[in-house]
């Protein structure tokens, strides 16, 4: 059995310490995979210094140059040829070109694995049928992105009995269901089934917001669960602390704060973080968490803010092993978040950019683009 | 937020106002339109207005106190009411509102000319200046225009503001400014403001423009205030410690957020290796002139700056460049000599334009040019500007003042107050 192999089905999910000298032989194999198949990939590690033979220990994980999402939207990177790469993940977009992330057979075998491992963890299937509100996009043939997908995967959780959209597809375009969702709730209310809602942090914040203003207090099914992902960034406008996000799910629907679960996931990396009951994402087996300077890119200690360098020996199909994301975190010992996980678990803190920055050069940008 | 008839509107008073729009809308065409003079005064005494105790005002829409007071210096000067006056006579000649009388050139005709309104502007704004609504209103008053705004999804709400309080010092203007915030997703109800408005003013970046471009009819004319870029032309005469700290201040000081900062510099030579000696003597320059001034870039613009410069860095394989990093600044030197927007805040990039390549390289560019800060010596000034200038750039200054603003200058090469008017020729009767 391959190292991948090997890591990918560790019995215990959150026991990284034991498989610090696996993961890192598993990088190493990926890493050497991708420099003979990625001609691209050889020649951006080569530009960056980087030497195999002198990649040699569990401490060296650092050395590896990792590959900016930024640098994804404008170029492709493949280490296998077309027909051997399945299913394929899109970002957003919202930022540039969205990226394709496809995936070669093994890794999608090992992911899945990966993913029911993580769920049943964290105990969210369910054999109690539910109806299931998706506060996204419903899935269509004309939509390939990541979060759609998972939004609609988490709606299998448990048997659905009915789900609800927030963003009808209309065949070639999507709709806002506002008062669809809002009488879905009204009548999943009154029936003897929990009720799972899943989507955009933002978007529960809008729901609990209109049910506030129209005055509606539901009690949902104590077994009702919210699911969050996409992350939090949204709020920064609205200045919605978690917290406060839980005292009014709570006074709507009826829905306590254990009954939130919390994902975090970057489409180019593809290992799901699952949050703790105290809402921490730890660092699985799967994957390794670097924070890098702001400034220089150098790793930092724990407690210091820096940008979110995930690294992981997934894919054989891209060379994706270490992904530079644009999300600022903080990377904290597992020993304080106070749950029974041990290992290291981050923080996002916010995102790269120009956020809420006024600028007009900064639109010019695109300009430029179209004339080259 | 919504603005009609000089108040504070709600969403169901908008769609009623909306359904009777093209019906008060002609009958306030149907007048004598607003004087300048009407407009001028209501400026002025709104300027007098303007207080310290603004300052606070500002800071609750989350301006900070520092550019808040630059903001209301910024409003009291171009509320001035000789500076209007000092525009209107500039950009539409003396006179303007009275009929001229014309004696046609050999032919039997006798007319009067005189500068009329466009008569609607829809101003479709961006969000990346403060209260530039406003202005853009106030320039379609002066020019007797009726005025409805489309505000950007950020607006601040401060071009509302001001636009009420505009209103309650003149109540007659409250017929000729309609204010409402539909998304830029509601294209039904944009469509219908097009098709009232004579003319479409839009600010803002490409992707704004193109929209607007394609929603327009033909029967709607569209003036566009689109996003430009800046730049700094160097010779190697032009390489000076005074010139070279100037362009320094304008780049470290405007963090090269605005059209008019310079992104980078284009130096007159063929030789890469002069490029890379040119970054080697700038880099210190950048480094000790952010060190004296400016904001320093935030945790997210700095992580970027860092993500981007990486970035150039892996790209350099097949897009070769070479990153010289300061304390705080950086130059990257590419081979390619495409204009590009630079990483900002302190970042620039360096290429190789030899003179006689100017215009080639520039000219795709077009309409996107703005600002060059020319360094060069004083023989080489007249011949380098007219190489500029044939490739498209609407503006040649030093480093220093690249961004700096003057009494009545054009707009991207323009005259607003021009662009919202027309001539209207009335012949004599016999």
């Amino acid at each position: 059995m391959d190292n991948r192999r090997k890591l990918f089905f560790q019995k215990h999910i959150y026991d990284t310490k034991n498989t610090n000298q696996l993961f890192f032989d598993a990088v190493k194999e990926n890493v050497e995979w991708h420099i003979s198949h990625c001609a691209k990939y050889a020649q951006l590690m080569e530009g960056q210094g980087f030497r195999l033979r002198k990649f040699q220990c569990y401490d060296d994980l650092c050395k590896l140059p990792p590959i900016p999402t930024l640098y994804l939207k404008k170029h492709e990177l493949f280490s296998l040829p077309a027909e051997k790469i399945h299913m394929q993940s899109t970002t957003s977009g919202t930022s540039g070109n969205p990226v394709k992330v496809g995936f070669d057979f093994s890794a999608m075998i090992l992911g899945l694995n990966m993913l029911r491992k993580i769920l049943a963890y964290h105990k969210l299937p369910s054999a109690i049928p539910a109806n299931c509100i998706v506060l996204g996009y419903q899935p269509s043939r004309h939509n390939h992105m990541g979060a759609v997908r998972t939004a609609y995967a988490a709606t299998f959780l448990a048997p659905a009995l009915h789900r609800e959209y927030a963003l009808k597809d209309m065949g070639t375009d999507y709709v806002l269901n506002e008062d669809g969702i809002l009488d879905a709730l009204v009548s999943y209310s009154k029936k003897p089934f929990p009720v799972r809602i899943n989507g955009f942090p933002a978007y529960l914040y809008f729901l609990l917001q209109k049910l506030e203003k129209e005055h509606i207090q539901l009690s949902l099914h104590p077994k009702s669960l919210i699911f969050l992902g996409g992350g939090w960034k949204q709020f920064a406008a609205q200045k919605v602390s978690k917290p406060e996000l839980y005292r009014m799910a709570k006074e709507r629907l009826g829905i306590p704060e254990q009954n939130f679960r919390e994902f975090f996931g970057v489409v180019e990396h593809n290992i799901p973080y699952c949050d703790c009951r105290n809402h921490h994402f730890h660092v699985p087996v799967y994957s390794r968490v670097l924070i890098r300077d702001i400034h220089t890119l150098e790793p930092v200690p724990f407690g210091r803010p820096g940008l979110l360098n995930l690294v992981t020996p997934l894919l054989k199909s891209m060379p994706l092993t270490s992904i530079l994301t644009d999300d600022i975190a903080v990377l904290h010992d597992g020993n304080e978040c106070g749950c029974e996980i041990k290992t290291p678990y981050f923080e996002v803190l916010g995102r790269a950019g120009l956020q809420g920055i006024r600028t007009c050069a900064a639109g010019a940008g695109s300009i430029l683009e179209a004339v080259q | 937020m919504n603005l009609a008839f000089g108040r504070m509107i709600d969403v169901e008073e908008r769609s009623r106002i909306m359904d009777s729009l093209e019906r008060s809308i002609a009958k306030t065409l149907s007048k004598e339109s607003v004087a300048p003079s009407a407009v001028i005064d209501a400026c002025e005494e709104l300027a007098r207005s303007i207080g310290p105790e603004h300052i606070e005002l500002l800071s609750s829409l989350g301006i900070p106190e520092d550019r808040g007071r630059e903001y209301l210096q910024e409003a009291k000067a171009m509320l001035d009411g000789d500076y209007i006056r000092y525009r209107l006579e500039k950009e539409l000649g003396a006179g303007y509102g009275v009929k001229n009388t014309v004696t046609t050139n050999g032919i039997r005709l006798n007319v009067t000319e005189k500068v009329c309104p466009l008569g609607v502007l829809l101003h479709i704004t961006a969000g990346n200046q403060y209260g530039l609504a406003f202005y853009s209103v106030v320039e379609g008053l002066l020019t007797g225009n009726i005025n409805i705004v489309k505000l950007s999804r950020n607006d601040d709400g401060l071009s509302l503001f001001i636009l009420k309080e505009l209103v309650r010092i003149e109540p007659s203007l409250s017929e000729y400014i309609y204010v409402f915030d539909y998304p830029s997703s509601n294209t039904e109800e944009i469509g219908k403001l097009m098709n009232i408005a004579n003319a479409v003013i839009v600010w803002g970046g490409d992707a704004a423009v193109r929209a607007v471009r394609k929603m327009a009819s033909p029967n709607t004319e569209i003036i566009e205030w689109g996003h430009k870029i800046s730049f700094a032309y160097v010779t190697e005469q032009g390489i000076t410690e005074k010139n070279l700290s100037g362009l320094a201040e304008n780049i470290v000081k405007t963090n090269q957020l605005l059209c008019s900062s310079c992104q980078g510099i284009y130096l007159d030579t063929e030789s890469m290796d002069a490029i890379y000696d040119f970054c080697r003597s700038f880099l210190p320059i950048l480094d000790a002139c952010r060190d004296g001034a400016g904001t320093m870039p935030t945790m997210e613009i700095a992580a970027q700056n860092a993500i981007q410069l990486y970035t150039a860095s892996l790209e350099s394989a097949e897009n070769p460049c070479k990153v010289f990093r300061g304390g705080k600044t950086s130059i990257t030197a590419y081979e390619n000599s495409s204009l590009e927007v630079s990483v900002m805040h302190g970042n620039c990039w360096a290429k190789r334009l030899p003179t006689k390549d100017i215009v080639t390289v520039l000219h795709p560019y077009k309409n996107h040019l703005q600002t060059a800060a020319l360094l060069c010596s004083e023989t080489e000034r007249n011949s380098l500007a007219g190489r500029l200038t044939s490739a498209g750039i609407n503006r040649i200054t030093d480093g220093v003042n690249m961004s700096e603003m003057y009494r009545g200058g054009a707009h991207d090469g323009k005259y607003p107050l021009k662009e919202y008017t027309r001539i209207v020729s009335i012949e004599k009767m016999v």
